[in-house]
């Protein structure tokens, strides 16, 4: 809620983060009822079959969804200042880069370094080369760790097979 | 009375063999180290630790799981006093008078009496568990599977509707959380639900990836886009460690008093630790014989806080392991350890598997006495751990938020959802969204939907059913109180505003 409601309550522009989820939440619940329409069942099941659930949680989210839109238009949400979009992108670039290097065989060890530079150079840092060695040093501590003592398998790239 | 005494006496039997004695230590310690880091709390804690527990007996797991979540818990009251910066909501009390008194140079008591009204909470409140278990227990087992789902309601209004901000934020958040729920194959028909074709999903959502990914991929991302690379300043801990005399008379009251408040509160399907914490803190304040000494670094301002946040985690232990009901994130992410080796807290478990469950209350008793040990003495090693610098320590959690999910589940799929929660835990910090809800609702909605169901088979599709019972009525007309509180609470505040 803002500090002012009265203003907030006639601020002519509605708020677009908030005015998307509203909208976010209801094509949620379409998916669901979309995704429980296509279930087809014993006539036993009708009453109180898989059905039941999903189409409850869509109804919830469908009233939410317009209480959402309705807050937008309200004021409803505290106010938000301005984002850093380089610093998230840093960090999920990171995670993007780690999961092709699980999904390509490129290896846990690559993976996790370049994750751990890009995490740090996202809050701040300015030294990537660095940073990359660190995380190698890490990555690896982690992989003997838990390949060698915990006996957990980890995804191998050409790097690992060495090890 | 006496077979409590008998079932504890077994369970310290278990519980005190070397190599479990061993497990609990390296939980405590483990779980302090990762709780003490600025922005992890005692959730992200076991989240984070329990692909370390893959390989162990489930005994031991949830021995060292125990010393985590007490470990956690230590370890964010160290960094609230030291840094002021809370880990959790539940520890926001005690950074109020906790740093200011790290600040004039008393950290070491601080800490002391924080490691003290910890372990002095903790003690009541396990007590409290070992003799109210085993009542709830019995009385769980007269539940008919109406007054489980009514009971389950409950939970879900309070925990997201009651306390927070925003009850629409709150509801919203739970329902994401039911949403997710739904994915996967259904246990009682075997059809798949919002599986889309992809087989990863059809083991539905691992509730540790999407607690690693709301916690730490969301909390990163979060941090990143604010650019707060602020270092926060660390107090040194100067002068002597030890209380004095006067620091024990004005600590040992609202011990007592806070251990009190947070046991039946945490207890209580209400959720959360902050009510207990924010209570005590108020109280203290108002019986203090120096008031002004409030805001300026009061001793029982961190005493009591800190022993009702400890009481009142060991009282959510109460319906998790007596009804199988999570009320915290923290537990949420406990009955998912539970299910991995495929135990279902509840009255059944007390019966069927004594030993582990009284091993495992036996073990909370030692965890608490090995941290008062332990953390005064380390609390140099602890302070180090603090100096890590904010872009390595991000660094480090998401290498090992990704790295539990990579031993878990090396799929892509898995890291994709990890990205894609993660996303959405940035959405719903930077709209102010409780995340809480979304693990319990993940967790326990398909258990509300089993015995939904299990009711209306019986009754062959009869909603009356559901209000057939006293239990189920009694639950669903406090349900419903709960829900209206927050409005009315509103509605008199702002009356009193407009008085003014």
């Amino acid at each position: 809620m803002s500090e002012l409601p009265d203003t907030a309550a006639t601020r002519p522009s509605p708020d677009m983060g908030v005015l998307l989820i509203g909208i976010g939440l209801i094509a949620v619940a379409a998916v669901i009822l979309w995704d429980a329409s296509q279930m087809t069942m014993a006539p036993l099941y009708a009453k109180i079959g898989p059905k039941v659930a999903p189409n409850a949680i869509a109804g919830g989210l469908v009233l939410f969804g317009i209480l959402t839109l309705l807050g937008a238009f309200r004021g409803w949400f505290p106010a938000r200042d301005a984002d850093d979009w380089a610093g998230a992108a840093w960090v999920a670039g990171g995670l993007s880069f780690t999961i092709a290097a699980v999904g390509l065989d490129i290896g846990f060890i690559p993976g996790m370094a370049v994750l751990f530079a890009f995490t740090a150079r996202a809050m701040g840092r300015r030294a990537l080369l660095v940073d990359l060695v660190i995380g190698v040093v890490i990555a690896l501590a982690v992989y003997l760790l838990f390949t060698k003592l915990l006996s957990l398998s980890l995804p191998r790239g050409p790097l690992e097979r060495l090890l | 009375m006496f077979e409590t005494f008998a079932a504890l006496g077994n369970g310290f039997a278990l519980a005190l063999q070397p190599d479990k004695l061993l497990f609990a230590l390296v939980g405590v310690f483990l779980g302090t180290a990762v709780g003490v880091l600025p922005g992890i709390g005692p959730a992200l804690t076991v989240a984070l630790l329990l692909p370390i527990t893959f390989k162990l007996d489930p005994t031991g797991s949830l021995i060292m799981f125990a010393g985590i979540y007490y470990g956690g818990m230590y370890g964010g009251s160290t960094t609230a006093i030291l840094i002021n910066t809370p880990g959790e909501s539940a520890s926001m009390a005690t950074a109020l008078e906790g740093n200011k008194m790290a600040k004039a140079g008393r950290g070491g008591p601080a800490l002391a009496t924080a490691a003290i009204g910890s372990f002095v909470a903790g003690l009541i409140a396990t007590i409290g568990l070992a003799f109210l278990a085993p009542s709830l227990v019995e009385l769980a087992i007269s539940f008919t599977a109406a007054d489980y789902f009514a009971l389950m309601v409950l939970a879900f209004v309070t925990v997201s509707a009651t306390f927070g901000a925003s009850p629409l934020r709150g509801l919203t958040s739970l329902f994401i959380g039911l949403s997710l729920g739904i994915i996967g194959i259904d246990k009682l028909t075997g059809q798949q639900r919002l599986v889309f074709g992809i087989p990863d999903l059809s083991d539905g959502v691992e509730v540790t990836t999407l607690a690693v990914a709301l916690f730490a991929v969301g909390e990163a991302l979060f941090v990143a886009s604010r650019h707060k690379a602020v270092t926060e300043k660390i107090e040194a801990v100067r002068g002597s460690l030890w209380m004095t005399k006067e620091d024990w008379k004005r600590s040992w009251k609202p011990w007592l008093r806070g251990a009190l408040l947070g046991f039946p509160i945490g207890a209580l399907p209400a959720g959360g630790a902050e009510i207990p914490t924010f209570l005590s803190y108020s109280l203290e304040k108002r019986l203090c014989k120096k008031p002004d000494e409030f805001g300026n670094g009061a001793i029982e301002g961190v005493a009591g806080p800190e022993a009702a946040n400890n009481a009142s985690a060991a009282g959510t232990l109460v319906p998790l392991l007596t009804l199988g009901l999570p009320t915290s994130a923290t537990a949420a992410i406990m009955l998912a350890g539970f299910q991995q080796y495929g135990l279902n807290p509840g009255p059944l478990l007390f019966a069927e598997k004594p030993d582990l469950v009284w091993g495992l209350i036996a073990s909370l008793f030692i965890a608490n006495a090995m941290l008062l040990v332990l953390n005064l003495p380390l609390v140099g090693l602890w302070v180090r751990l603090l100096t890590i610098p904010q872009p390595w320590l991000y660094g480090g959690i998401m290498v090992f938020a990704t790295m539990g999910t990579i031993a878990a589940k090396p799929s892509v799929v898995e890291l994709g959802m990890l990205l894609v929660f993660g996303g959405m835990g940035f959405l719903m910090r930077r709209f102010d969204y409780p995340i809480a809800p979304v693990v319990i609702g993940l967790i326990l909605g398909p258990l509300a939907e089993t015995q939904l169901r299990r009711a209306l088979t019986i009754s062959l599709g009869d909603l009356s059913v559901l209000v057939k019972s006293p239990i189920s009525i009694g639950l669903y007309v406090v349900a419903a109180i709960a829900l209206l509180a927050p409005f009315v609470l509103t509605r008199l505040r702002d009356l009193g505003a407009d008085e003014d």
